[in-house]
C-alpha cells in the first residue's frame, strides 16, 4: 500500500464521523451565547442613546445658533443714531481728562505730604556741603558703637599678620 | 444546498433559538469528531466545539448559501483548534520522539489489514502533537501543504517531511495494534 492508497483509506473511514458531545455542554453554550447577546444587545442600547444625546444636542445648537445671525441683521438699527455716539465719543475723552487731572491733584497732594521740611538755614549750607564730599573729608566715625569697634580693628590686625617664615636679611 | 438548511440557517441568522437548538444538535457530533481528532483529549475538545459554536453565530451573517455549510462549519473547527494547539505549544515542553516506522515488510502485511475508525482514530491520537496535526490537516481535511505551513507557522518543507514521518509512525502503530489484539487471541 503506498502513500496515496493509505490517505485514500484513512480518508474514506472519517468521511461520515461523528462523536455525540456530553449532553450539560449545550447548555454551557446557549448560556454563554445568551450572555453574549445580552451584552451586545447592551452595548447597542448604550450607543444608540449616546447618539441620541449628540443628536438632541446637536438640534439643541441649532436651534440657538440662528440667534446670532439676527442679531447682525438688526445692527443697522443702531445706526440710527449716530449723533448719540459720536456725542459718547466726544464725552468720553473729556471725561477721562477731568478724571486724570483729579487723579494728578490728589498725587501732589499726597507727594507734598510725604516730604519732610527742611530749615532754609540748611538748605543755604548745602554748597558748603558739597565741597567737603569733593574734597573727601569724609566725617569719621564717631557715631560706631565703641563695642563694635575695637572688634573691626581686631580683624583689621589679623588680616595684617605676617608669615613666620620672612627671614629679614641685613 | 437543500432548501431546508437554507431555512435553517436564515432563522439561525434572526437568532431565533429553537433553530439555533435545531442546527447545534444536527451538527454537534460531527463538529466534536473533529475537534477531538485535533485536540489532545475531551475537555480540550470541549472547549474548542463551545468556542466553535459562539464564532458560528456570531459569523453567521458571513456565510454565503453558494458554499457547503458542513465545510464551513468544519473549517471553523480546524481553525479554532490550530488557534488552541498553537496557544498550548508555547506551554509544553518539545518531547523526543522515539520513531516507530513500519518496515516494508510490515507494509506487505499492512495490505491485509482492516481497521475500524475508531481504531484509527485512537492509533492518529497516538501521534505525536506536530505530526498529528499535518497527518489531519493534509489527508483527512484535504489542505495542501502551502495552507498547512502557514496556518501552523512552518517551513513548507517541514510541513511535508512531517506528514511523511506522519505516515510511517502511524502505520507502525497499527501494525503494532494487529499484532497485540492476535496475541490475545
Amino acid at each position: 500500500m503506498n502513500a496515496e492508497e493509505f490517505d485514500q483509506y484513512v480518508r474514506t473511514q472519517f468521511e461520515t464521523e461523528a462523536a455525540e458531545p456530553p449532553a450539560e455542554l449545550e447548555n454551557i453554550i446557549f448560556a454563554s451565547l445568551a450572555a453574549e447577546t445580552r451584552k451586545r444587545r447592551t452595548f447597542i442600547g448604550v450607543t444608540a442613546c449616546i447618539g441620541l444625546a449628540a443628536f438632541a444636542a446637536a438640534v439643541r445648537l441649532n436651534d440657538t445658533a440662528p440667534a446670532q445671525p439676527e442679531v447682525l441683521d438688526t445692527a443697522p438699527v443702531e445706526v440710527l443714531a449716530p449723533a448719540a455716539i459720536n456725542a459718547e465719543e466726544s464725552l468720553a475723552p473729556s471725561v477721562n481728562v477731568v478724571d486724570s487731572f483729579v487723579l494728578e491733584q490728589r498725587e501732589v497732594v499726597n507727594r507734598s505730604e510725604s516730604v519732610s521740611v527742611i530749615p532754609f538755614e540748611e538748605v543755604q549750607k548745602a554748597p558748603e556741603m558739597m565741597e567737603e564730599v569733593e574734597s573727601g573729608a569724609l566725617p569719621n566715625l564717631g557715631y560706631l558703637d565703641t563695642n563694635v569697634q575695637p572688634e573691626i580693628q581686631q580683624l583689621k590686625r589679623e588680616k595684617w599678620v605676617l608669615p613666620a617664615t620672612v627671614k629679614v636679611n641685613d | 444546498m437543500e432548501e431546508g438548511d437554507i431555512n435553517l440557517i436564515e432563522a439561525c441568522k434572526r437568532s431565533k433559538p429553537s433553530a439555533q437548538r435545531e442546527m447545534y444538535v444536527r451538527f454537534s457530533p460531527m463538529m466534536f469528531a473533529v475537534a477531538l481528532r485535533y485536540s489532545s483529549g475531551r475537555a480540550d475538545a470541549e472547549d474548542i466545539l463551545q468556542e466553535v459554536w459562539i464564532k458560528v453565530f456570531r459569523h453567521l451573517e458571513s456565510f454565503s448559501e453558494h458554499n457547503s455549510f458542513e465545510g464551513w462549519l468544519r473549517r471553523i473547527v480546524v481553525n479554532t483548534a490550530i488557534t488552541h494547539y498553537r496557544r498550548n505549544q508555547k506551554h509544553a515542553f518539545q518531547l523526543d520522539v522515539d520513531e516507530v516506522h513500519a518496515t516494508p515488510a510490515d507494509l506487505e502485511a499492512f495490505k491485509e489489514l482492516d481497521f475500524t475508525r475508531e481504531e484509527l482514530a485512537t492509533a492518529i491520537a497516538e501521534l505525536p502533537k506536530g505530526y498529528g496535526m499535518v497527518f489531519n490537516m493534509y489527508v483527512i481535511e484535504g489542505y495542501k501543504h502551502k495552507e498547512i505551513a502557514e496556518r501552523l507557522g512552518i517551513d513548507l518543507n517541514t510541513s511535508k517531511s512531517q506528514l511523511s514521518r506522519a505516515r510511517k509512525y502511524l502505520q507502525g502503530i497499527l501494525i503494532n495494534m494487529s499484532s497485540r489484539a492476535e496475541k490475545s487471541k
